[in-house]
């Protein structure tokens, strides 16, 4: 019932956006962005402070806490038991109800209480962060309606291909044909659990689904070789140090290539020039900080991009021209 | 969850700063200059080529499960590909992934074909939805490519293990390839199997590179500012770290309270 009803107020709303005049859609579009942004902004950047983790679980399982005030040391010696010094701070920055919820979590058989036990106990959340699911919840449902969009692109192309005869239009017929078959078996099978639907559900995902997802999968081995192939051939420096370093970390990875250097002393600065060091070196050495640099810049880009579209300074790639 | 500490706020906010402040000043006409990057001239070529051989182009935005930051960069890096094939003829095919985009994509890219004057060349089936599935939507990409022959293929947002596929199979049909992506896992693929690729931020630069639009320009320099700015303080974090204290830079953008932060400082 409750899915019913947000499918339909999901209709209305989307309806009711679609009636919304030209000029203001703009706006409207700046201010949900903007409204949408500062909320992830300050959920992140808000003072937290600690409460239980999983409260409605831990809730469910041990019934509502009901302690006025909770000292977790005095309940730790009536049931024999000690606290170490990060689990007595620990459970002094909880109020006293989320103390008991994370004493009961983390009391078992130990005879001592550890503050690294406590500290799984414990989250950081603000006033905003217990609005961070239904936010999430929100874009996840608008997600969801797209999927029927793009189920209406998918049949309308192909739909089209069969009915005008163009070429390849079997295979439009038999993407329509599998489509139709997998959500009848998929969703068929939710409400009847047992019988033909699941075993056609079955056979069609496990048996064939995942199977021609394999067969993609390992297609890609014949590809590196081809693209490894024309990447290694020596045409230039670059892809001379390319080849040189991928062979020696190919050869520092494999047994008989690390035999290679086997005479070399391990512990001495001679074993440096193993290949299997050389290799790890040129791995973590070279390649991990290139990479680390490349993310750097890709971060700051990132940044800069969100900023323009957060405050709507972007014109002109989805809007309008530039002013 | 994680939650920022107070000096990662302040610093955020001051580099954020620094962004804004310089694409405000670009909106109101000072000028700026960025670099020739090769990797974005060979877009113009790419399609330059597409248009010389009378073949079509591919556009994809990768794979991405939402609409995030990277895809719509990916998105708007199609839409001037798109709008430069429009002005010249040529069909650009866009096999959609995740069909929240579908819309997105199917408004850019007939905006494209309007703004060049050729809403009349604009097919809707020439964006379409393929699969949310990886495998899937690597197998319906590879198969247009055979099938087209494309002249030119653009492979811009986030990609996994399927980019070789999609890869490969365009270079099999002789197609020009420019590709970029921040997934630096699948750098080294693109690497070896396109023609051009864009690394690292230069991917945040294309739109500005290709539409010379003053707020995309500030944009660019802005960043540029920044990374000069955090290089700074990584030199002074590592003279800081080996000389004074061990812990302190190493806490100070890390996700706890600043209380913990000064007590770890402080030991």
């Amino acid at each position: 019932m409750m899915i019913f009803l947000g499918l339909v107020i999901g209709f209305a709303v989307l309806f009711g956006l679609t009636l919304v005049p030209n000029r203001l859609r703009k706006p409207l579009i700046m201010v949900v962005t903007f409204l949408a942004g500062a909320f992830y902004a300050l959920e992140f950047f808000w003072p937290t402070h600690a409460v239980v983790a999983n409260r409605a679980s831990l809730v469910k399982k041990f019934g509502e806490p009901t302690a006025a005030s909770f000292d977790a040391a005095a309940e730790a010696q009536k049931a024999g038991k000690t606290l170490d010094d990060d689990a007595k701070k620990l459970f002094a920055t909880l109020g006293p109800q989320d103390a008991e919820l994370a004493y009961k979590s983390v009391v078992g058989d130990a005879p001592q209480i550890k503050g690294e036990d406590v500290e799984k106990a414990i989250a950081q959340e603000n006033f905003l962060t217990p609005y961070f699911k239904p936010a999430s919840d929100i874009a996840n449902v608008l997600q969801a309606f797209a999927i029927g969009l793009g189920i209406y692109s998918l049949i309308t192309v192909h739909l089209r291909n069969v009915l005008m005869r163009r070429s390849g239009w079997g295979n439009s017929a038999t993407l329509i044909a599998a489509i139709v078959l997998m959500a009848t078996a998929h969703i068929g099978r939710e409400y009847v659990k047992e019988g033909s639907l699941k075993a056609l559900d079955s056979l069609l995902y496990d048996g064939l689904m995942k199977s021609l997802d394999a067969t993609m999968f390992s297609i890609i081995a014949f590809y590196i070789v081809s693209a490894a192939y024309r990447a290694f051939r020596i045409r230039s420096v670059e892809a001379t140090i390319l080849l040189v370093a991928a062979a020696l970390v190919m050869l520092g990875n494999v047994p008989i290539g690390q035999a290679l250097t086997n005479a070399l002393p391990k512990d001495t600065v001679i074993g440096n020039l193993r290949i299997e060091n050389i290799g790890g070196w040129i791995l973590k050495r070279a390649s991990s900080p290139a990479t680390l640099a490349i993310d750097f810049g890709l971060g700051v880009g990132a940044l800069a991009t969100a900023l323009r579209l957060w405050l709507s300074l972007e014109r002109g790639s989805y809007f309008d021209e530039e002013l | 969850m994680n939650h920022s500490t107070w000096p990662a706020l302040i610093f955020l906010l001051a580099i954020s700063i620094v962004i804004v402040v310089t694409v405000v000043s670009a909106q109101k006409g000072k000028q700026y200059f960025i670099r020739r990057i090769p990797g974005l001239t060979a877009i113009e070529e790419a399609v330059g080529r597409a248009v010389e051989m009378g073949r079509g182009i591919l556009l994809s935005t990768g794979l991405s499960d939402g609409i995030d930051i990277i895809t719509l960069q990916a998105l708007a890096i199609c839409t001037n590909v798109a709008s430069a094939a429009a002005r010249y003829g040529t069909r650009v095919q866009m096999p959609v992934y995740n069909s929240a985009m579908l819309p997105l994509a199917e408004d850019s890219i007939s905006n494209a074909y309007n703004q060049a004057g050729r809403s009349d060349a604009y097919s809707p089936d020439d964006v379409r939805f393929l699969s949310n599935q990886q495998f899937a939507y690597a197998a319906g990409v590879a198969g247009m490519i055979q099938r087209e022959k494309f002249a030119a293929t653009f492979l811009f947002g986030t990609f996994f293990a399927e980019s070789l596929i999609m890869a490969e199979n365009a270079n099999m049909v002789g197609a020009i390839q420019v590709a970029g992506t921040p997934s630096t896992t699948q750098v080294p693929f693109f690497i070896a199997a396109c023609d051009y690729v864009i690394i690292g931020d230069e991917y945040y630069a294309a739109t500005a590179y290709l539409t010379r639009q003053p707020t995309l320009l500030g944009s660019i320099i802005g960043q540029d500012r920044v990374k000069v700015t955090l290089l700074a303080v990584m030199v002074l974090g590592a003279i800081y770290t080996s000389v004074v204290n061990k812990t302190f830079f190493n806490n100070l953008f890390a996700d706890q309270n600043v209380a913990n932060l000064f007590e770890e400082a402080k030991k």
